[in-house]
């Protein structure tokens, strides 16, 4: 199978970020269940797909897994449509309570060569709170285009994602959705697959709406990393912020293209976008967007990136204490992403990304 | 018997000659004191003994330990004994400072083959060092030097310091921005680890610091190298005629 030909050129928010390789390569549609070695947690609630297909069903106090229907979800993105084209469903799981632990949903992908779509629509509803951590697990070579809608009306929902893949892998996640008067905050921390993208486009429906994207882009030999954030204000009082960390070595190509847009009855908002990068290496390469679109004049709005090396009286000042190069690294590599990491609030999802990074 | 020495060191900074042709031996156990005006090169040499990246040797040796230092890495020469305390400690956020200690102490006892301590171990022998010093403890759960006043960030070079018992330890204007009591305090911790098998460098312009560390040996640094050297009563001639009065006796 041959995944369709995507004009990307005519989009200006792909045009510095070729996606086209994967497109040119022949991948196996994959969306059947295998037998895997599930890695359940006590600590959290667990949920797990195998190559897009639900381990068991999902019914109890706090969690609804439905099928639903395809929506069209407003975007600039083709990649959001794609997955139609196959005959995936979309997963609607639905927060009936907030649970009483973090849920952590994994997704396993078994064959190489393997396409496989997975679309959810997580839906919370008032006053309803949900830790969520999302990982995705495999030692194949594999590509997943994910599609994740969020439907928040008065709740909260703060999500995380770490993966465990084989670095020949490339993951494609296309996060659109609303927040009505609720909260969505995520943490993503992006260290493994050769290819990895997240779009996002979330939008700001109603008075106190709040959405906050975080995430650590750290990579290495040819690997490369594309953000693309937009996030629309079209109410009163509503707030943004999008805060990026790249650690970049090897030859490899990290993209952040962040937009801002508030309209002209969003008055009183806030939005903040910040990109900061590190490089290790000389062949390593990032391009840096953050753009506001502003249109009402009572409006909080920041906006900046930054690029460049680990300071090196810093690392004198560490060697000169004992420790290693790779060490002094680490360590300042981990200090520079440390602030980022800590805003994932659940303590047991903060544990594990730490644990597994 | 010599724990450092130097012989016809050349060092240059960004193309500019900066030491030229300088001398010098500390035995173990001895306290030396360089003295000089403003960039006569002495904080230079601090960082050449340590390997900082900006010196370039353009000649001589230096012999540490009867090993040549000069061929070793910075974290090498740390871990062989050499600690120097930074007349502007480093701010590291988010580099946590309790974490930073038990790192450097294991990697200084694996380096040595020394039995590595446990976090706990660890904590209940920096937590002595800390009551020793009376210094609060919340320095420990702080970023490393981040945000820390002048006193603290030197209180914090002298607890690295204990834990890391060197052989050879430079205080680089150790007195910049510490009053008196806490020169005092920073004084006393120092003097603590002079064992007599422990020798000291200090790079200082005022005399004040050695009220409290008593030098052996007082050396005057001008123009990249040593014109003088001699015993306390140097500093009285520098206090009563300044640099000037010594270039005039050694001329």
């Amino acid at each position: 199978m041959q995944l369709p030909d995507l004009d990307l050129n005519s989009i200006e928010e792909f045009k510095n970020f070729s996606i086209k390789e994967l497109f040119q390569k022949e991948y196996t549609l994959k969306i059947s269940s295998e037998d895997v070695d599930i890695d359940n947690d006590d600590g959290f609630i667990n949920i797990n797909f195998i190559n897009g297909i639900p381990e068991k069903n999902y019914f109890d106090n706090f969690i609804r897994i439905n099928t639903g229907d395809e929506k069209e979800c407003k975007t600039f993105n083709p990649l959001v449509h794609l997955n139609k084209i196959y005959p995936n469903r979309v997963y609607e799981i639905e927060f009936l309570q907030t649970p009483d632990k973090p849920v952590k949903l994994t997704n396993y992908f078994t064959d190489d060569g393997s396409f496989t779509p997975v679309d959810f629509r997580f839906i919370v509803k008032k006053d309803i709170t949900v830790n969520l951590l999302e990982t995705n697990v495999s030692s194949r070579e594999f590509l997943t285009i994910s599609n994740r809608e969020f439907n928040i009306e008065s709740g909260f929902v703060n999500y995380s994602r770490v993966d465990r893949v084989n670095r020949s892998s490339s993951l494609i996640y296309n996060y659109c959705g609303r927040v009505i008067s609720g909260k969505l905050e995520a943490v993503l921390l992006n260290s493994q697959g050769y290819i990895t993208m997240n779009n996002w486009q979330i939008n700001l429906e109603k008075e106190e709406s709040i959405c906050n994207i975080f995430g650590v882009i750290d990579l290495d030999g040819d690997t490369k990393h594309g953000t693309i954030c937009k996030i629309s204000h079209n109410s009163n009082n509503t707030s943004s912020q999008q805060e990026f960390r790249h650690i970049l070595n090897g030859s490899s190509y990290a993209m952040y293209d962040g937009d801002s847009i508030v309209k002209n009855r969003a008055k009183d908002s806030k939005t903040s976008q910040s990109s900061k990068s590190i490089m290790l290496s000389k062949s390593a390469r990032i391009l840096n967007k953050p753009r506001l679109n502003i249109f009402t004049g009572e409006v909080k709005a920041t906006h900046g990136a930054s690029v460049g090396k680990l300071n090196q009286d810093d690392i004198f000042y560490l060697k000169q204490r004992g420790l290693k190069d790779e060490t002094v690294k680490k360590l300042l590599v981990d200090a520079f992403i440390g602030d980022i990491l800590d805003r994932v609030s659940d303590s047991k999802i903060r544990e594990y990304i730490y644990d597994k990074r | 018997m010599s724990i450092l020495e130097i012989d016809n060191l050349e060092v240059e900074v960004e193309d500019k000659k900066i030491i030229d042709g300088l001398n010098l031996k500390i035995n173990r156990g001895e306290v030396h004191a360089l003295m000089g005006q403003n960039g006569c090169g002495k904080s230079t040499l601090a960082k050449t003994i340590t390997g900082h990246f900006a010196v370039k040797v353009l000649g001589g040796a230096i012999t540490y330990k009867n090993r040549d230092l000069l061929s070793m890495e910075p974290e090498e020469r740390a871990n062989r004994g050499i600690f120097m305390s930074f007349q502007s400690p480093r701010e590291i956020p988010g580099v946590n400072n309790l974490y930073f200690l038990k790192t450097a102490y294991n990697i200084k006892q694996e380096f040595l083959g020394k039995e590595e301590l446990n976090s706990a171990q660890l904590l209940k022998k920096i937590k002595e060092l800390t009551e020793e010093l009376g210094i609060d403890d919340k320095i420990l759960k702080r970023y490393v030097n981040d945000g820390f006043s002048g006193g603290e960030k030197k209180t914090n070079e002298l607890l690295q310091m204990l834990l890391l018992e060197p052989d050879l330890i430079i205080l680089d204007e150790i007195d910049s921005g510490l009053d008196i009591d806490a020169l005092k305090r920073v004084g006393e911790g120092i003097n603590k680890l002079l064992d007599g098998n422990r020798s000291v460098l200090i790079i200082t312009h005022y005399k004040r610091v050695l009220d409290y560390i008593k030098p052996d040996v007082v050396h005057v640094m001008s123009g990249g190298k040593i014109i003088k050297t001699g015993d306390i009563s140097i500093v009285n001639i520098l206090e009563d005629k300044g640099y000037g009065g010594i270039s005039n006796a050694t001329s």
